[in-house]
């Protein structure tokens, strides 16, 4: 048929006219949207696939088997505990695991499900969904609502990293606004781009690397060293990431010596995506994640009991490099509810962080490729039976943090700049606890009076980890000779209050670049924390630590000035004009009263934590610059820090910012936040592939203070430890009068209590 | 309607500041049966007594001792749960609510004069024999209102009759946030603080069948709107001013709709007492004279049915006049046809 006979009369017009009213925005939306943006955003998108086979009746039959019979031997042995000869233990056990009852009892319920729907294979999210495509939620209020699965998990702050929501934040920029307060234009905010000197680079720059570590004691001893048997398949996948180095890959026949170990590193190892970059399809107001992405989510990372984290390290194929996960059926078989286990598989590392002990996920580093170890710790606070009385209590972290569907609160009290998906749910001690949560002491009420001006957390965590970092210059590496790495040095660690803990008024609210807002209820209005605490360190002891490194970096990076190192790191704000201190002051007097004002404020514990970094002081402000990524491959590898920036910026998504569509976009109102007027579009990268002369490398204008909530202690300090002069609390620097002080650390009272 | 103190997670503070049993409902109640319980000593000498309170600004807070007990006892927090009760005991004392309650004058040690200048304390303050009558007849001559009436009333009571172990005033009057009704508060706040006061402590009346009122449609709903009061205290000698302090067991108590669903309730004069004030206040003189608790339509106390019998008049009204002004121009049409 004539393609004109198509429009030959006026009805078949119409039509074709409906039709195309139809079509053609589903079409542009659906097909030439996502190429467009792929294009643009230099994102790539594949079919993801991984080592999965279909096993064998036979197969089956044994995992389902090993699996049941480990699992009810876990049980029996947690029954049978008083029994101090150990062969007499050994037959009861035995006895228990083949009592009828306790046979039916347990066990993993999937491995039915899957012998009688026949399946034997484990692939992805499709497996799952053949059941759950879509979950009932619970919210709130009680009311129940059906929702699809995937649509649910794929729109996760786990999923996307941020939130574009009204209300979400309880952060404030500089500039003196909520951020995306209701009424006000959205941006996308939360891990995925926030300004953090933590990991050093930001999601798409630092999302997955093979680097190529030489560790000074040879292949083996660093075999022996890893808690798992080191795999052969090493060195296939040298050849593999050498041969076929891909987009962010090494450069030609680089280490191709005997000494080279591939390590994996990335934002992406704690991220339930496995594609080749974060989502960022759900940075922009329109569009989808495709479907290749969302057959990448990593159901099991959260639900399976036997989740195996060696599965957990970065793969490359001809798109480029990923992280590879666990999707064997003996994980699959084990799914059921999330469990403490499976939340730290990646949250112990922020908490404990990877050096802890206790850390499970950190003693299996990967079959190949293994993860390396981040020694500094994030936060410093663990959660484990060992160090939390909570979990040792056998609390679940769902108990507290109570999820609706796969959206998971994290509490209304956010200081920094991670997205919350359920931020107006509560999660807090009194919960749980009641206003009187002192019940032993005879001095009971006088605690619990403390609940007015004291969080529980000042008192029940006593103390970080001692690795906990403070202060880490990115700028200036030190060799690892074990690892065989550059790492950024942590230039002061410390979990001690008053060193690596320290204690500010806190309302809930935070500023844009994470410090703890908050005014004293009984002050005389002194209290100003960006002006003073969280911007100086006047710690004597810490001032000398700092030195003591300065002076071990000299050797190494002989242009340092020691004095002066020494005075920006401990008092970032002299790295200020006086007139952008004056603005500064000005600001924070002007902008942050009300939201510090705000509400009930009570003392917290908190974590301190400044980098130096590169940063383009092109967009610059009285409280920091917009800081430039690492690539971590060319910094871990050379240690030349301004190299990794270089590769870092080269990135297309880093490029498209500093472009007038992203500037419009979220730019110009990202900065505002920051306390910087107006993006300024100025690529901070020569021509000749040069770090331009706006770069320069700086500490942030202030600490941040990231919130510690576990970890908790079941006994506190006492009360000494305060009310003494000089004791934990520095009651000057909180904002009390004179009087108040005298009273506050007078021990005519606490002698009667604690002689 | 009674709003469960639970529901608001700072609500629970708040009432550690006012009441031994911690509720906000608490709270509020006692500041409306204060207000009646002073209002029964007849207005002047309420309202004399009043304004004595208020011209002497000199808190008994700032004293010199108290303030060595208020350097602990300020803490919003300070409490602890008792170990025999597994109640909650406030020993906080809110510095406003004092400030504004009728004993806001006393210091500390005018009423807890032993065992307190050190700390820990000798004794606990349950043990303290602390006498409301006895004191007010020492110093009426400072205006403290004569409670003898009162506890006559009160020592007929259930809760006396039937020995409630360690009832005293205290258990439903916080001597430290007593103060006179405000003004302007409205029947459903009366409602809402006089009957937690009840309900703070008979917990097993907030289930959907409370036992006793099995014969009681809606229970929930009738919590809500009257007080307890209304229908457990002695139907015989009523003021409008205060209910009696005379609690009345289950069988004694009123148990006929119509003494309430009627004109004139003698039940309901006391607490409607204060709705003729607020809707004299909101509607005006007239107005309320008009309605006032004379139903037009029917017993339902719903305005609608009012407003709607309203309406139904005037359009009868409007119909006859409609009617009349018809056959009057028919009869003039005529008239001039003629």
């Amino acid at each position: 048929m004539n393609i004109r006979s198509l429009f030959a009369t006026k009805t078949r017009r119409r039509v074709a006219i409906v039709l195309a009213v139809l079509l053609v925005p589903a079409v542009l939306y659906k097909v030439v949207y996502p190429v467009f943006f792929d294009l643009y955003t230099g994102v790539e998108n594949a079919p993801l696939t991984y080592d999965t086979r279909e096993l064998t009746e036979a197969e089956f039959e044994q995992l389902a088997l090993e699996l049941t019979e480990a699992k009810r031997r876990e049980r029996a042995e947690a029954v049978v505990t008083e029994e101090d000869d150990s062969f007499a233990r050994e037959v009861k056990i035995d006895i228990l695991m083949n009592t009828p009852s306790f046979i039916e009892e347990g066990g993993y319920p999937h491995i039915e499900y899957f012998r009688e729907a026949g399946i034997r294979e484990y692939e992805g999210p499709k497996t799952c969904l053949e059941c759950h495509a879509t979950i009932d939620i619970t919210h709130e209020d009680g009311t129940v609502e059906t929702v699809d699965t995937l649509e649910d998990i794929v729109n996760t702050v786990h999923f996307k990293f941020q939130t574009a929501a009204g209300g979400a934040f309880s952060t404030y920029g500089y500039d003196g606004r909520q951020v995306n307060a209701e009424g006000a234009r959205k941006i996308p905010v939360g891990k995925i781009n926030r300004a953090c000197g933590i990991p050093g680079s930001f999601s798409w720059t630092g999302w997955a690397a093979l680097v190529a570590s030489r560790p000074e004691h040879g292949l083996d001893e660093a075999a022996e060293r890893s808690p798992v048997e080191a795999d052969p398949a090493t060195v296939e996948g040298i050849s593999l990431a050498l041969n076929d180095p891909g987009k962010t890959g090494h450069g030609d026949g680089e280490g191709l010596s005997d000494g080279v170990v591939l390590r994996s590193e990335g934002c992406g190892q704690c991220h339930i995506g496995g594609n080749y970059h974060p989502a960022t399809e759900k940075m922009m107001p329109v569009g989808d994640v495709p479907k290749e992405a969302k057959e990448g989510i990593d159901c099991l990372i959260c639900h399976a009991g036997e989740y195996d984290m060696n599965q957990r390290y970065v793969i490359q194929d001809k798109h480029g490099l990923r992280w590879n996960q666990d999707r064997s059926m003996r994980s699959a078989l084990t799914v059921g509810r999330a469990s403490n286990e499976n939340c730290l598989n990646c949250h112990q590392h922020n908490m404990g962080g990877d050096a802890y002990i206790h850390n499970v996920a950190a003693k299996h580093l990967g079959d190949k490729h293994q993860r390396l170890l981040h020694t500094g710790a994030k936060r410093g606070n663990p959660f484990s039976p060992q160090s939390d009385a909570h979990a040792a209590a056998g609390i679940k972290c769902t108990d507290c943090h109570v999820p609706e569907g796969h959206k998971i609160p994290r509490g209304r009290k956010g200081v920094d700049l991670v997205a919350s998906d359920l931020p107006h749910k509560e999660v807090s001690c009194e919960s749980c606890h009641s206003q009187t949560p002192h019940n032993v002491s005879e001095h009971r009420a006088l605690l619990n009076g403390h609940v007015a001006r004291l969080a529980c957390e000042t008192c029940h965590i006593k103390d970080l980890v001692d690795n906990n970092v403070v202060l880490r210059d990115w700028v200036h590496p030190t060799w690892n000779a074990e690892e065989g790495i550059w790492e950024p040095t942590d230039v002061f660690r410390s979990g001690k209050p008053g060193e690596g803990l320290m204690y500010l008024w806190f309302n809930g609210n935070g500023t844009f670049l994470a410090n703890a807002l908050g005014s004293n209820p009984e002050g005389d209005g002194s209290y100003n924390p960006l002006m003073e605490q969280i911007a100086r360190i006047d710690n004597p002891d810490v001032i000398a630590a700092v030195r003591e490194k300065a002076r071990e970096l000299k050797k190494q990076y002989p242009d340092i000035d020691i004095d002066r190192y020494v005075e920006t790191a401990t008092d970032p704000l002299s790295q200020l004009s006086p007139e952008m201190l004056e603005k500064r002051r000005k600001m924070v007097a002007d902008n942050l009263k009300a939201a510090m004002e705000e509400g009930e404020s009570r003392i917290y514990p908190f974590k301190p934590f400044n980098a130096m970094m590169f940063e383009d002081m092109n967009n610059q402000g009285p409280f920091g610059a917009m800081i430039l990524p690492f690539d971590y491959a060319t910094y871990y590898e050379t240690g030349d820090s301004r190299a990794a920036v270089v590769k870092a910026i080269q990135d297309p998504i880093v490029r498209r910012m500093y472009q007038e569509p992203f500037k419009l976009y979220m730019m110009d109102e990202f900065m505002a936040y920051f306390g910087v007027d107006g993006w300024k579009t100025i690529y901070p990268l020569t021509d000749d592939n040069k770090l331009a002369p706006q770069v320069e490398p700086h500490w942030m204008r202030q600490m941040g203070t990231l919130m510690v909530n576990h970890g908790i202690q079941r006994e506190g300090h006492d009360c000494k430890a305060c009310h003494q002069p000089d004791g934990l609390l520095d009651y000057e620097a909180l904002g009390y009068t004179p009087e108040r002080i005298a009273e506050l650390t007078s021990n005519e009272i606490i002698d009667e209590i604690e002689p | 309607m009674l709003v469960s103190p639970l529901s608001d997670p700072r609500s629970g503070f708040s009432c550690l500041a006012y009441g031994q049993c911690g509720t906000a409902l608490r709270r509020l109640l006692l500041l409306a049966l204060l207000a009646l319980t002073a209002s029964a000593f007849a207005l002047s000498t309420a309202a004399s007594y009043g304004a004595a309170a208020q011209t002497a600004k000199k808190s008994g807070l700032l004293k010199e001792d108290s303030r060595d007990c208020m350097r602990c006892h300020w803490m919003e927090t300070m409490a602890y749960r008792d170990r025999e009760t597994g109640k909650i005991v406030n020993l906080s004392i809110d510095r406003d609510a004092y400030r504004h309650s009728v004993h806001h004058e006393l210091a500390c040690s005018d009423c807890h004069d032993r065992g307190y200048s050190h700390y820990p304390h000798r004794t606990s303050s349950a043990d303290e024999a602390l006498q409301c009558v006895e004191c007010h007849e020492e110093r009426e001559d400072d205006g403290a209102p004569n409670l003898v009436g009162l506890h006559h009333e009160y020592e007929k009571s259930v809760h006396v009759t039937e020995e409630v172990e360690d009832f005293s005033c205290f258990s439903c009057h916080n001597p430290h946030t007593f103060h006179p009704v405000s003004a302007g508060e409205s029947i459903a706040q009366v409602v809402a603080e006089t009957n937690g006061t009840c309900l703070d402590c008979h917990t097993e009346l907030l289930t959907p069948v409370p036992k006793g009122h099995e014969w009681l449609p809606r229970p929930q709903a009738h919590w809500g709107s009257v007080r307890c009061l209304d229908c457990h205290t002695p139907l015989e000698g009523r003021i409008t001013e205060r209910p009696s302090h005379n609690v009345l067991a289950a069988e004694d108590s009123n148990q006929l709709c119509v003494e309430c669903h009627s004109k004139g309730s003698a039940l309901l004069s006391q607490l409607y007492n204060y709705r003729t004030e607020q809707a004299r206040d909101e509607k005006g003189f007239f107005a309320q004279a008009i309605y006032n608790d004379a139903y037009i339509v029917g017993m339902t106390r719903n305005p609608w049915m009012d407003w709607i019998g309203l309406g139904v008049i005037l359009l009868m009204i409007l119909g006859v006049a409609a009617h009349g002004y018809a056959r009057y121009r028919f009869h003039r049409e005529q008239e001039t046809s003629k």
